[in-house]
């Protein structure tokens, strides 16, 4: 198709007429392709008749008079919708674009790192203060009621309890486990959740060896 | 018998509710205007404009009144949330028509088996269509199915040409192609339609004429 060609046959789609065109109807004459093409568009009027006889179901005129108004009531219930999904999102969306920029994110990361930091170290130095071993968590009477002075760094866990630190004592000096095996498990029971030597849920009986000397060293190193 | 639809079409679309505006009717650009400005009434006025065309456009391709009901409302819908997007050199109308075809088509292709059972029950995707059975009454149901049967871009085009009766530029800006291209889509399925219908029984005849 030459660039004539393509020129009338634009024409004749944009519904030029041979008859009241002479210089499309000398081409269209001399021209085999664009005679094809003017013949297919011919069939496009009736074409379009046919297709816009065929019967389509109305709906009606309440469907039609009522469609704004439903179309205006589906748009509000799907703003409201997409505005409690966005406020749900909207942290998390704000966090996620926070740290898909990594500038912010690697200066959020230092902060975090930071305040870790500080409270590991603040931690470790209470830790110092205070050794995990259970004499050092004791405030304490003697056996006539009179406090017993404990450095002022020792954290008072619970009162010490004196006929039940004799039985421990005796249970590990004199290694006779046994009687006071209960005493022994109670004392087990009230010592601190996190001691990392026993746990409250020990017993006396369960206890290893290990165990029975880390408890012994701390009954050495309590301060009574 | 479902009556023919001798309300709806480009005439009447075209006589009452102007797209160019008038003294007393405001075209489509400056409803639009107001639309982006939040004016709800604007958009009815858009809506009642455009929901018959929208409404035939979408049953044309589901061939189901709830469903081109259901996919109409949510053109408009899709339309209004846009309609801040809407870039000043593209028309409203071309704009509308393109959303409610991309629906219709995706609407289309989820619900493929379901509608291909229907027609495989109904013989409304029957081919091929021979010019016999283009009997009275028959001539534009044989023409639908021979539509059905092109390719997609060629039936867009042939249906926005003969029912919406866009220019190829309009048709150009609702499928996002050139005009050229429409152009050329809409010779293809203008011939592909004389293929199907002449190599029926009776060739050389295209419906009653």
């Amino acid at each position: 198709m030459t660039p004539a060609c393509e020129s009338f046959v634009g024409r004749l789609y944009d519904g030029a007429d041979p008859g009241t065109d002479a210089a499309l109807a000398e081409h269209v004459g001399s021209c085999l392709e664009c005679f094809r093409v003017l013949t297919e568009l011919r069939e496009v009027p009736r074409l379009r008749d046919a297709l816009r006889a065929e019967s389509l179901p109305d709906p009606g005129p309440d469907f039609w008079d009522g469609f704004p108004g439903r179309v205006h009531r589906a748009a509000a219930a799907a703003r409201a919708a997409q505005a409690r999904r966005s406020w749900s999102s909207r942290a998390t969306h704000a966090i996620g674009g926070w740290l898909r920029r990594p500038l912010p994110a690697a200066f959020a990361g230092a902060c975090v790192a930071a305040v870790v930091t500080v409270v590991v170290l603040d931690a470790a130095k209470l830790g110092g203060r205070a050794p995990a071993v259970p004499g050092a968590f004791f405030s304490a009477t003697d056996i006539e009621g009179v406090a017993i002075d404990l450095p002022p760094e020792t954290p008072p866990i619970f009162e010490l309890d004196v006929p039940l630190l004799r039985a421990v004592s005796s249970h590990f000096f004199d290694d006779e486990p046994g009687e006071d095996s209960a005493v022994m498990a109670d004392f087990v029971q009230r010592l601190k959740d996190d001691d990392p030597i026993l746990t409250p849920a020990q017993r006396i009986e369960t206890l290893d060896a290990d165990a029975l000397r880390a408890v012994q060293r701390a009954f050495d190193e309590a301060p009574i | 018998m479902v009556p023919a639809v001798p309300e709806y079409g480009p005439s009447e679309m075209h006589s009452g509710e102007p797209r160019e505006g008038s003294s007393d009717t405001p075209s489509d650009g400056e409803l639009v205007a107001r639309a982006r400005a939040g004016s709800q009434s604007a958009f009815e006025t858009l809506v009642r404009r455009y929901q018959k065309p929208v409404y035939y456009l979408i049953l044309r391709y589901v061939r189901d009144a709830d469903d081109a009901a259901d996919l109409a409302q949510r053109a408009f819908i899709r339309a209004f949330d846009k309609v801040t997007e809407l870039r000043g050199d593209h028309v409203f109308r071309t704009w509308l028509f393109r959303i409610a075809v991309n629906l219709a088509l995706n609407f289309l292709r989820d619900n493929a088996r379901f509608i291909d059972d229907e027609a495989a029950g109904t013989g409304l995707m029957e081919a091929p269509i021979g010019a016999s059975r283009l009997e009275a009454g028959e001539e534009s149901a044989a023409l639908r199915r021979a539509v059905a049967q092109l390719p997609t871009r060629q039936r867009m085009t042939l249906e926005l040409r003969v029912y919406e009766e866009l220019s190829f530029r309009e048709i150009a800006e609702a499928l996002d192609t050139t005009e050229g291209a429409a152009k050329v889509n809409f010779h293809y399925a203008v011939r592909k339609l004389r293929t199907l219908l002449v190599d029926g029984d009776r060739p050389g005849k295209v419906g009653k004429r």
